[in-house]
């Protein structure tokens, strides 16, 4: 069965069509992608993101639990802020990408993807042992809906009650209350733009996103569907677990170092990743532009001269680049400007490295 | 939404228009340029290329997928839209005008009567 978030019918009162996405029944698009796309690179976009999912840990030991099963930084990480990283199995290999947040000393909240929630709670679980740590799954429970663009703060802080949304940090979060509801408001996102993701209790979820909407009438506010959020994350750079990463690619293939603390003494998956650095694979995760107006799409395969030196995980027009645009495996040894081929539809369309993220603000 | 009462139309939702004893315009219908959203690239056929009847005449991409444009009719490709290549969006602006793909000199003129009529491919689509 196809699940629906608390905010089917107000999609469908705005004019949506659907998409079925992680097994949920999801809006891909209002008007067109291109439109909603832009109204955030320039003004708002409002998305019902309650797909995905929310795994609480809390306990003695959630600390420690999750500083072993989550390689990024966790014990430093200060109440009040959300960090980004993947959660990696014993061979390194992506299990999931997520955001957390320190909820307290004691606590944490996951925010995961929609097609994983079972997976990682039970990824978690069989990795709890004998400490003492509760995992709950509140997926079932939250909405969450993130409003994303240069005019997000502007709009929030229209609504915001008891928080000053202009003083929460990037990647933190703080509570409060939009028309009454409370609300966990965190400025993190997935389109390269500012903006916030809120949290509300499942059922206020087309409150919240109507007050949005309402809120940033006059500034071009937009409700944004799927389709506008996968070719703005693109732009950015990040990847979509399943499409650009699996269990299959560790950390080091799909470019999120960054994101990994390998001076913590222990983790889950570090020994192989600590091998994997020393293979020192060839192809990683990088962004490439097209020099024509063919688009790249997921499992094109890209060629240097004669040679097959890689593939498209992800591809899709970008419309603030104007042009198409791929998330690709190559080798990294190539520099940005290189030229490559990609293979569409049996033809060979030139493209160019441009590296991560493909689309920048300035530029 | 429009369909022209002077057109034919496939299930595949493309539409044909007669401009000549053996020779047809042919392009996406209205209703399938909707669907799409924001056309980005069309890939046009070359001109000279036989085709048979539900065959691939061209790609159109939106900035989701790329859908195939199926040709409704036997013949050979006289003419192509080449405006398209720089200007996609005209199949979302006037799908039945500038927005047209190919000119298609028929083998077989009584092929047409294949097709259906506006109000045939309006049914179909539950239009009506």
């Amino acid at each position: 069965m196809v699940k629906r978030t608390a905010m089917y019918d107000l999609h469908k009162e705005l004019g949506a069509r659907f998409t079925e996405f992680g097994g949920w029944e999801m809006p891909v698009r209002y008007t067109t992608i291109k439109e909603e796309h832009m109204a955030v690179r320039q003004n708002a976009g409002v998305f019902d993101l309650s797909h995905m999912g929310e795994i609480r840990v809390k306990g003695k030991d959630a600390v420690e639990f999750l500083g072993y099963v989550l390689p990024s930084r966790v014990k430093s990480v200060k109440v009040g802020k959300a960090v980004y990283t993947p959660m990696l199995n014993e061979n390194a290999g992506i299990v999931d990408d997520l955001i957390f947040y320190r909820i307290a000393d004691d606590e944490y909240l996951l925010i995961v993807n929609a097609s994983n929630v079972e997976k990682d709670f039970a990824h978690l679980a069989k990795h709890v042992g004998e400490r003492e740590v509760e995992l709950i799954d509140e997926s079932a429970q939250w909405s969450l809906v993130a409003i994303q663009g240069p005019k997000a703060e502007d709009i929030v802080a229209k609504v915001a009650e008891e928080v000053n949304v202009r003083e929460i940090p990037f990647f933190g979060f703080a509570f409060g209350k939009i028309a009454g509801m409370p609300v966990s408001i965190a400025r993190t996102g997935y389109t390269g733009e500012d903006g916030f993701e809120i949290l509300v209790e499942w059922d206020k979820g087309p409150e919240l996103m109507k007050v949005l909407l309402e809120a940033g009438k006059d500034e071009g506010v937009l409700p944004c569907g799927l389709g506008a959020r996968d070719s703005l994350r693109l732009e950015a750079g990040f990847p979509l677990y399943g499409e650009d990463m699996d269990e299959n690619t560790t950390p080091v293939e799909a470019n999120l170092m960054r994101f990994i603390r390998m001076k913590k003494k222990s983790f889950l998956g570090k020994e192989a990743l600590q091998k994997k650095i020393e293979e020192d694979p060839l192809l990683r995760r990088t962004g490439i532009v097209m020099l024509d107006r063919a688009i790249p799409r997921h499992g094109s395969k890209i060629y240097k001269g004669d040679e097959e030196i890689g593939y498209v995980s992800s591809g899709t027009f970008g419309p603030a680049v104007g042009a198409g645009i791929a998330q690709v495996y190559i080798p990294y040894t190539l520099d940005k400007g290189t030229e490559i081929m990609v293979e569409i539809r049996g033809k060979l369309h030139p493209a160019k490295v441009v590296g991560l993220p493909i689309y920048r603000k300035d530029s | 939404m429009n369909f022209p009462e002077n057109l034919l139309y496939s299930e595949e939702h493309e539409w044909v228009e007669k401009i000549g004893p053996k020779k047809v315009r042919v392009g996406i219908t209205d209703h399938a340029q909707s669907e799409l959203g924001d056309i980005v690239f069309v890939e046009l056929p070359e001109v000279g290329k036989e085709v048979t009847a539900g065959d691939t005449l061209a790609v159109v991409e939106s900035v989701k997928s790329a859908a195939d444009v199926y040709s409704p009719v036997s013949g050979k490709v006289i003419e192509v839209n080449e405006e398209l290549n720089d200007r996609p969006e005209l199949i979302n602006e006037d799908p039945y005008g500038d927005g047209w793909i190919a000119v298609i000199e028929l083998e077989d003129p009584s092929e047409l009567e294949n097709l259906m009529t506006a109000d045939e491919y309006k049914r179909m689509i539950g239009e009506e």
